[in-house]
């Protein structure tokens, strides 16, 4: 039981996560913007892709959620639920699904929908790099688990 | 009613009904497996309140401080959420 917990969640994380990192990180390159800045753009802007990438950011994101419940109930499962690092994991975990549901989706939207010269795609990146540490030490606590006596 | 404030009632009528359950539970059996599975899940929830009323967007402070004390989140943002409601 706890290993077919271990392995859902461990591979949900991969599977879901990792997707949603690429496409956020990538879509403030891809989305348009009204004004180009001067010099010969990096990429070229894609509607299209844009919106591919917004895609996978709500279809993944919403899948992302087998990761923490599960993950829940392997620390219910293996009685884990009082240790620190869980606890912690747990409040940077809900933090960072807040971040891409209620921050990064909707700002996508805003920028598929009304393109700006490009200030509101920086305030998306800034917000999806946040997101992107938050689960980067969720992942780290995972391994270190500090404060715990088994190794 | 938009679904960040239908998403709220929910989450906070499940709070409110995790909370009751533990509190229902301390002063009759106190049965420890039945505390040890909705004690967690009482904190999963709360917190789903807290960083949902915290990082969503358009909800005014009363709301989102609110949501922030425990025990009294889960009630509170039932209350803030139908406030909400109304003056949108």
């Amino acid at each position: 039981m706890e290993a077919l917990l271990l392995s859902v969640h461990v591979v949900a994380g991969i599977l879901f996560v990792g997707p949603v990192a690429v496409s956020t990180s990538l879509f403030p390159r891809y989305a348009p913007v009204t004004a180009a800045p001067a010099g010969p753009p990096r990429v070229e802007r894609s509607l299209d892709t844009a919106r591919l990438l917004h895609r996978i950011t709500r279809v993944y994101g919403a899948l992302a959620i087998v990761v923490p419940v599960v993950g829940l109930v392997l620390a219910l499962v293996q009685g884990r639920t009082t240790e620190v690092w869980v606890v912690v994991a747990m409040v940077l975990t809900a933090v960072a699904g807040a971040l891409l549901a209620l921050q990064i989706t909707p700002r996508q939207r805003e920028a598929l929908d009304t393109p700006d010269d490009g200030a509101q795609l920086r305030r998306l990146a800034m917000v999806v790099g946040v997101f992107n540490l938050l689960w980067a030490a969720v992942v780290v606590l995972m391994i270190v688990r500090p404060g715990s006596s088994y190794s | 009613m938009n679904a960040l404030l239908r998403t709220l009632s929910v989450l906070s009528t499940l709070e409110l009904v995790s909370v009751l359950g533990l509190l229902v539970n301390l002063v009759t059996v106190h049965d420890a497996t039945l505390t040890s599975l909705l004690g967690p899940t009482h904190g999963a929830l709360y917190l789903a309140v807290a960083v949902t009323a915290l990082l969503g967007r358009g909800l005014t402070a009363r709301t989102r401080m609110g949501a922030l004390l425990p025990l009294l989140s889960g009630p509170l943002t039932m209350v803030n959420v139908r406030r909400e409601a109304r003056s949108a």
